[in-house]
């Protein structure tokens, strides 16, 4: 068994992943698509031989830089579709919205946690027996369970040497949340 | 007369959900998939009466949109339509002239109360 990670970069992603964890679940019931983590392997529902895509969307802030990847197989995307207003043939466009709506949620979490992350735009992919490369530095992957189907998160992350949290402001007030809607 | 909305995004499905929001309203959607794609459409569709532009995306992000739009003395309105809730990306847009920011997933509902507010439909 390994030792824990205590470092600054550990904690810190150690938070990244308990954040992603929370929103995950938030915004798949957002969509009234109940989800529950079940574990760190692959659940039954993702088999890599079937027809699959994976969304990968970058990320980099002071001293870390990373990706989030969403993958889960296209029988699956298509259980969220009709949720998410999107047709035939349109799962690429999906699970890349699905990332980039995901993302968004982690970036707001972190920001109250002194992590400020610049995103990048999703590229996805499908195809049969999609393999992921091994992940450079820290990496996490959870699987959720849906009704029928499930999704698979990885997050990657590098830090410098050195890395440290931005200073601590007073609290980051005004962060808007996922549905709120302001005009000027 | 019909109102022009211009929606901007690198998603289909993200374009389609507004569309679909508003289309059934009255409003006549046109739809661009990046910044420069949209500074383009506007140049072939002077017409446009309300903006809904994304930040994040390729060739040219929202906020770049914004600076190249002109968009504080431009007149057309822009409501940003977003992931990103970071205060100072917000008050960025808003200095460049953005009319509002609404964060995905969005309520069809609050699409429409902003639509109706900066490009108000015709009275029937």
């Amino acid at each position: 068994m390994s030792e824990p990670d205590c470092s600054l970069e550990g904690e810190v992603f150690k938070l990244m992943t308990s954040c992603l964890e929370d929103v995950t679940v938030e915004l798949f019931s957002a969509y009234d698509l109940p989800v529950a983590p079940v574990g760190r392997e692959f659940a039954p529902h993702i088999a890599t031989s079937e027809r699959s895509s994976v969304a990968i969307i970058g990320f980099g802030g002071n001293g870390v830089r990373g990706a989030l990847l969403l993958f889960a197989t296209n029988a699956s995307i298509e259980r969220w579709m009709a949720a998410f207003g999107a047709g035939p043939g349109e799962e690429s466009d999906t699970l890349g919205e699905f990332s980039n709506m995901l993302l968004g949620r982690l970036k707001g979490r972190l920001l109250s946690e002194n992590l400020t992350l610049l995103l990048s735009t999703p590229t996805t992919t499908s195809g049969n027996a999609l393999q992921l490369s091994s992940p450079q530095g820290q990496s996490s992957s959870q699987v959720f369970a849906g009704a029928d189907w499930s999704v698979m998160t990885r997050l990657d992350a590098s830090f410098d040497s050195g890395f440290t949290l931005e200073a601590s402001h007073a609290p980051v007030e005004g962060v808007a949340e996922a549905g709120d809607a302001m005009l000027f | 007369m019909s109102m022009n909305v211009l929606v901007i995004d690198d998603s289909g499905l993200v374009r389609r959900q507004v569309a679909n929001a508003l289309k059934g309203l009255g409003y006549s959607v046109l739809e661009a998939v990046d910044g420069v794609d949209a500074l383009t459409k506007l140049e072939s569709t002077p017409d446009i009466h309300l903006i809904v532009c994304d930040v994040n995306m390729p060739n040219m992000n929202g906020i770049e949109f914004l600076e190249k739009l002109d968009a504080k003395n431009n007149g057309v309105p822009v409501v940003m339509l977003t992931t990103e809730g970071q205060p100072e990306m917000i008050q960025r847009a808003k200095a460049l002239g953005a009319k509002g920011w609404i964060v995905k997933p969005f309520k069809p509902e609050f699409l429409v109360a902003t639509a109706k507010k900066l490009a108000p439909l015709p009275a029937a």
